[in-house]
């Protein structure tokens, strides 16, 4: 009788363990990169809507997307080898991202897993078309096993490219970038952006900052991000060079690392931010079609470089120090703040969510033609630096 | 069937969390945040407080019916034949309470764990787990929701931080910007969380200590409503409004965006899968063991075990039913505003009256 039970637990245990699911992890290859270009077809989106919805459709001649995918080359893991291995690349011409995943199993000999994927780019090319890059963001928040802490970066140039790239001190573009980014919280201003942030910030306000990275002009060798891309209703708005994206992070309130540089007698001197506050204010709001927000903006940081046989402990000193970077940053910070207001009316500040949250009253009122109230609102910032450290000499 | 007082106060607490809190939760934020936006910690109070009368009514009428089984009431009350189909009615709204979330479960699971395995079988298994528990009666299901309900907190409380590092927190502005109105559909809407107190007229009757019983529930009331709040506003601090009406399960997503630097722990998916596992599996066992109970009083069977054999079938049929999960959603919010308010608001109200003027008989022929 008690082996009668044992039997049946045993062969239950084999009947009824997962066999559908079941996949070796050697059989997997893990996917790390998706690069996404522009097909050749591309163009043809209006022809498409043309087709009617209920008609047959020959997916397979039009290609669409074109989709690079990089995966670590397995072997090269291991406990001696290191933790990052060299790309392999399979590039997809595709219809839509789906059938991009298809034609990679169909080129693979193994299942494929996206769920550990660490980089998206995107080329400068396909921002230009919204309708398909909504359907790329669709195919992408859809999924359930992608991975949304993913970073995204726009590529000046083609996508592929970049995922060939060998750098020199990585093995493969995904761990270069990363690297880059993280290592950019203390002492770069360009902000890494994940793909949860960006679905977010697309539902909220329809627009989006994503950084972007481009090889160098004199030294075709070396990769660089070279600022941010400005996305609007989908579909790429401008640039911000990395200075102006500084700024833009200093109203914000997001900056983590960067650096601000005054000369003083000839000498410069700089200041590696550490911390900041911002706080939005609305300080008129009669007429509104004449809204004055103030952006009072904290900065903390630390003295950088100053010259020897100066006196920084002198009475006013810092203080002196201090007004100076507060009436460039101010400076600098406005004159983003006009760029994106100006030039591409992105709301990028998070001006409207301000609104929406602290005065909803009045966002109500607004809410129609917040374009047009945002595009004559009048933003004026207020800086107020404190270089908390002076370094080790006097 | 002659066990009778063996729930001790935390039984009963754990007991009711338990199974009130079911894998609506997983869904909640989006539909507070589809009909009301931001205010959705106000709903929820809300909705807390106004299932305390309906629950407190529903004690006091267990208690006019001197704290005789749910079955041997309805048919003391209403008799025999219209009692009988009360509890019927009773072990429906369980049946579809259990089927419809039966298939979300299978559905998510699907999805996140296992791609290739048929619904069918997911299924299948959960009826085998299930019935196994059942089978062991009301203790073992009780000392499993004992056990359970650490599980399911802890955890799930402890990682709320992680998830919380560079969320928005003023993402819960605006409030009070909506019409009272609007207060109370959403209400409505956030009752789908608040399922399954049917399950007091199972319980309170097997109390160890009858006169605590209104504040045990009370208690787990104001514990269901905390950890509501909590959830939905994790979500909403992550996701923000807009997109949290867009993500089918923002509870599950939240935790996949956990991000700790150095990448120590990465994706936290299968994590929350077993979080849905449990929260899923707690309210489904004892919906299903409280509907078997029922038909086998109501058929006179002998065992629960039998009356597993006849709901079974049904529970797997109705989850099958729907062709999608937009169906499953759909079917849920087109019913259950309708039937679980009968069993937790009129028939109380119902088992009072006749309660009372049955004791008043028997008073006066004595």
């Amino acid at each position: 009788m008690k082996l009668k039970k044992v039997v049946v637990i045993i062969l239950s245990c084999c009947f009824l363990s997962g066999c559908w699911d079941k996949v070796e992890i050697e059989r997997r290859s893990f996917i790390s990169t998706i690069a996404v270009d522009i097909g050749e077809d591309i163009g043809d989106e209006e022809k498409f809507k043309e087709i009617k919805s209920n008609e047959i459709f020959k997916e397979e001649d039009f290609k669409k997307l074109n989709v690079t995918f990089g995966f670590p080359d397995i072997s090269e893991l291991g406990p001696q080898k290191g933790s990052t291995a060299k790309e392999q690349l399979v590039t997809t011409e595709a219809f839509s991202m789906q059938d991009s995943i298809t034609r990679l199993a169909a080129k693979m000999s193994r299942s494929i897993y996206t769920g550990h994927s660490k980089l998206l780019i995107l080329s400068d090319q396909i921002m230009e078309y919204p309708e398909t890059i909504r359907e790329v963001f669709d195919f992408l928040e859809r999924q359930p096993d992608i991975n949304r802490m993913m970073l995204v970066v726009i590529a000046k140039g083609r996508a592929e490219d970049f995922v060939k790239f060998q750098p020199n001190m990585e093995k493969n573009i995904e761990s270069y970038i990363s690297g880059l980014m993280e290592n950019s919280i203390s002492n770069f201003s360009i902000i890494p952006t994940r793909l949860n942030d960006v679905l977010i910030s697309l539902y909220k306000n329809r627009n989006t900052i994503i950084p972007t990275i481009e090889f160098d002009k004199v030294d075709k060798n070396q990769l660089i991000i070279s600022g941010v891309a400005l996305v609007k209703n989908y579909k790429l708005e401008g640039y911000l060079t990395p200075s102006e994206d500084a700024s833009l992070e200093i109203l914000r309130g997001k900056i983590r690392g960067g650096k601000e540089i005054i000369l003083r007698e000839g000498h410069p001197i700089e200041l590696q931010i550490t911390g900041i506050k911002r706080k939005i204010s609305l300080v008129e709001d009669t007429n509104p079609k004449r809204l004055k927000f103030n952006i009072d903006v904290q900065l903390e940081g630390q003295l950088k470089g100053y010259y020897i046989g100066s006196d920084i402990f002198s009475e006013g000193e810092i203080e002196k120090i201090q007004d100076d970077f507060n009436d460039v940053i101010e400076r600098k910070c406005e004159k983003s703040a006009r760029i994106i207001q100006e030039q591409h009316t992105i709301d990028a500040i998070g001006l409207r969510d301000y609104v929406e949250k602290f005065r909803p009253e009045l966002y109500k009122r607004i809410k129609d033609d917040w374009e047009e109230v945002y595009k004559n609102a009048n933003i004026d910032v207020t800086v107020s630096t404190k270089a908390r450290r002076l370094g080790i000499t006097k | 069937m002659n066990k009778k007082n063996i729930l001790s106060q935390y039984d009963l607490f754990v007991t009711i969390v338990v199974t009130v809190v079911g894998s609506a939760v997983f869904t909640y934020p989006r539909r507070l945040s589809e009909v009301i936006g931001t205010e959705g910690w106000i709903v929820i109070i809300l909705s807390g407080l106004i299932s305390l009368p309906f629950i407190y009514l529903t004690c006091k009428a267990i208690k006019v019916n001197e704290y005789r089984r749910l079955t041997e009431t309805l048919e003391r009350n209403f008799g025999k034949f219209l009692g009988a189909a009360i509890g019927l009615y009773i072990v429906l709204t369980g049946i579809f309470i259990i089927a419809l979330e039966m298939r979300t479960f299978a559905e998510v699971i699907k999805m996140y764990l296992l791609n290739r395995t048929p619904t069918e079988f997911i299924i299948l298994v959960m009826f085998l787990v299930g019935g196994f528990l059942v089978r062991g009666e009301l203790e073992s299901v009780i000392k499993f929701n004992e056990i359970a309900f650490w599980l399911m907190f802890v955890p799930i409380l402890l990682s709320i931080p992680f998830v919380l590092k560079g969320a928005d927190f003023t993402n819960i502005l605006p409030i009070f910007t909506y019409e009272p109105l609007e207060y109370i559909k959403a209400t409505r809407v956030s009752l789908f969380s608040f399922l399954g107190f049917s399950i007091l007229y199972m319980l309170i009757p097997m109390a160890k200590h009858k006169k605590s019983v209104v504040r045990v529930t009370f208690r787990s009331i104001a514990f269901i409503t905390g950890f509501y709040i909590i959830i939905t506003l994790s979500a909403l601090f992550v996701f923000s409004k807009e997109y949290n009406s867009q993500l089918l399960w923002p509870t599950i997503t939240m935790f996949s965006t956990v991000d700790i630097p150095g990448t120590f722990i990465e994706r936290w998916e299968g994590l929350v899968m077993t979080f849905w596992i449990i929260f899923y599996f707690t309210t489904y066992v004892n919906l299903y063991y409280f509907s078997s109970e029922i038909i086998r009083d109501v058929f006179h069977l002998e065992d629960v075990k039998v009356s597993l054999v006849l709901i079974t079938p049904i529970i797997y049929v109705l989850s099958l039913y729907p062709e999608n999960i937009a169906e499953v959603y759909s079917i849920q919010s087109r019913f259950i505003p309708y039937i679980e308010p009968i069993i937790i608001g009129v028939l109380p109200i119902a088992l009072l009256i006749t309660g009372f003027s049955k004791a008043r008989r028997v008073k006066d022929e004595a």
